[in-house]
């Protein structure tokens, strides 16, 4: 059985849902701004879906002696994702009592948790957790992380989600604040230097049960915040550093990054991977990745946010290119502390 | 004074002890070929080239110009395997070794006519300039291969016991493609020239 190597370059269709599903997608995505629904008993949510449909080609890469040979195939992947009428699909609840889905309509039913699904096929889309809570519970309440953030300006907003359709009052510190129909609240609020630590606590109006959560924000200013020098941290189990340094009243990023590819049945280390960027005032690092070695072209973004000023993490994206070869790609996640 | 006296006692001795082939009576012979191998398998010539020398020593028990003789040929030579569909250099390497227990005859001096019985083996390895892509590493290996040498050379004495000859031989040494149930003749005509020296 020869080995093969799948490579998705994808792109987007904006035309529009489409009226039927004619070919079978190789990925399913259940459309929604959370991974959890907070949802009454008796309420009624919509989900859509979109589908990844692909053109596949196949390469052939060989090697030939006189005697010995090998073949290698990967395969190419042009991409199209575009709307699936939620009719098309099978629905799926992993808690009937909780709540039932039908075509992408989520009836929630009794107070619990359920996961929901979507399938065409073979092809399962992701699950979204539905949390559904009854009028005689504690409000459901979700902050939306990081749960502790450094920043470098004087207000940020804080937000998350509640129970949608609940009667429930919430409030960020002492402030009442408003949320929408989905449940999303957000509020931008004033720092001061050093530890900002807010209460957001949602309180069902009915019965008076409440659910308290914090989050906890560090203001300082970027010049005394102590987030120069060098960081050293670890990404899939490949240790990697940068520093942070200021120049003109700018805050740069600036390190080298290792990353193992893998290609053809081999693996193909990448070293020193430049990685370079700014630091942003709130708090979170948008940085470039580029190199290029024995005519590859390595390509990347790098994201992250400081936790304190001790710590920081985040995630990248990177991609292989070279003419006449396959491309490779990786997606991780990264952490570093400051030495 | 020392050293010449001995060169003195060496070469009475390589006098006393030289015989020539083909003389009436037993005798001993050793030889050293090397020779330009023109292999027959399909893509040879394509991935190593035809410029390499094929060296082959042999041992000999005779008896009035006819010997029973003994060779070992070795060939050995990297080459080039060729790469499709990525933009990348292929590496080969070849061995080949041959064992053969023939007769040779001098009856038609100057001229002698060998026919042997021939055990071979042989591997391939190829793998891209860059080793660590595995998908296309591979190698191939066939032992204890039986086939036949003919040989015919054409021999000249010279001084001391030894002598020059030049030699056309033929190597039918089939193996078992791979994935096929051909097959391949991994022999093939050499053009060597040679020292022997008989005892």
């Amino acid at each position: 059985m020869l080995p093969v190597l799948m490579l998705i370059v994808g792109c987007e269709d904006t035309t529009g849902p489409d009226d039927g599903l004619e070919d079978t997608p190789i990925a399913i995505y259940l459309i929604s701004d959370a991974d959890t629904l907070l949802l009454l008993t008796e309420n009624t949510a919509s989900i859509s879906a979109r589908g990844v449909f692909t053109e596949t080609s196949e390469h052939l890469v060989t090697n030939t002696g006189v005697l010995a040979d090998t073949s290698f195939i990967y395969e190419t992947t042009d991409t199209l994702t575009k709307s699936i009428k939620a009719s098309q699909l099978d629905w799926f609840s992993s808690d009937l009592v909780v709540a039932s889905v039908a075509a992408g309509k989520i009836k929630a039913k009794a107070a619990g948790m359920a996961l929901i699904w979507a399938a065409a096929g073979d092809v399962v889309s992701n699950r979204l957790t539905v949390v559904v809570s009854s009028p005689e519970l504690p409000p459901e309440l979700i902050i939306d992380p990081p749960p502790v953030q450094l920043i470098f300006q004087d207000s940020v907003t804080v937000s998350g989600r509640i129970t949608a359709g609940l009667d429930a009052t919430l409030k960020i510190n002492s402030d009442t604040t408003d949320y929408d129909t989905a449940g999303r609240f957000g509020r931008v609020v004033n720092l001061v230097i050093g530890d900002n630590n807010f209460s957001i606590t949602a309180i069902n109006n009915q019965n008076g049960l409440s659910v308290t959560k914090s989050k906890r924000i560090i203001f300082l200013p970027i010049a005394t915040a102590g987030i120069t020098g060098l960081w050293e941290g670890e990404t899939l189990t490949r240790p990697f550093s940068f520093d942070i340094y200021e120049l003109l009243g700018v805050y740069i990023i600036d390190g080298t990054l290792t990353v193992d590819f893998t290609l053809l049945g081999g693996s193909k280390e990448i070293r020193d991977i430049v990685i370079a960027g700014l630091i942003n005032s709130d708090g979170t690092i948008s940085a470039s990745l580029s190199k290029e070695q024995d005519g590859f072209v390595i390509t990347g973004t790098l994201d992250g946010v400081f936790l304190d000023s001790g710590m920081s993490e985040g995630s990248y994206g990177i991609k292989l290119e070279k003419d006449g070869w396959p491309t490779a790609s990786a997606k991780a996640d990264w952490w570093a502390t400051r030495q | 004074m020392f050293k010449i006296k001995y060169l003195i006692i060496f070469i009475f001795l390589l006098t006393s002890l030289q015989g020539k082939i083909g003389d009436i009576g037993p005798s001993l012979l050793a030889e050293f070929r090397l020779g330009y191998f023109n292999p027959e398998a399909a893509n040879f010539e394509k991935i190593y080239g035809l410029d390499e020398e094929f060296p082959t020593v042999a041992f000999g028990l005779g008896y009035n110009g006819n010997y029973l003789l003994v060779r070992y040929l070795l060939y050995e030579e990297w080459g080039r395997s060729i790469i499709t569909g990525v933009a990348l250099h292929g590496i080969a390497k070849w061995r080949e070794e041959i064992l053969s227990i023939g007769i040779r005859s001098y009856d038609s001096a100057p001229f002698y006519f060998e026919l042997a019985y021939a055990i071979g083996n042989v591997e391939e390895n190829i793998y891209s300039e860059e080793r660590e892509y595995t998908a296309l590493n591979s190698s191939f290996s066939s032992m204890d291969n039986r086939g036949a040498i003919a040989a015919v050379g054409l021999n000249i004495p010279l001084l001391l016991g030894f002598q020059f000859s030049g030699e056309a031989e033929y190597i039918y040494l089939p193996i078992a493609a791979p994935a096929s149930d051909k097959k391949i003749n991994i022999g093939g005509w050499i053009y060597s020239l040679g020292i022997s020296w008989a005892l």
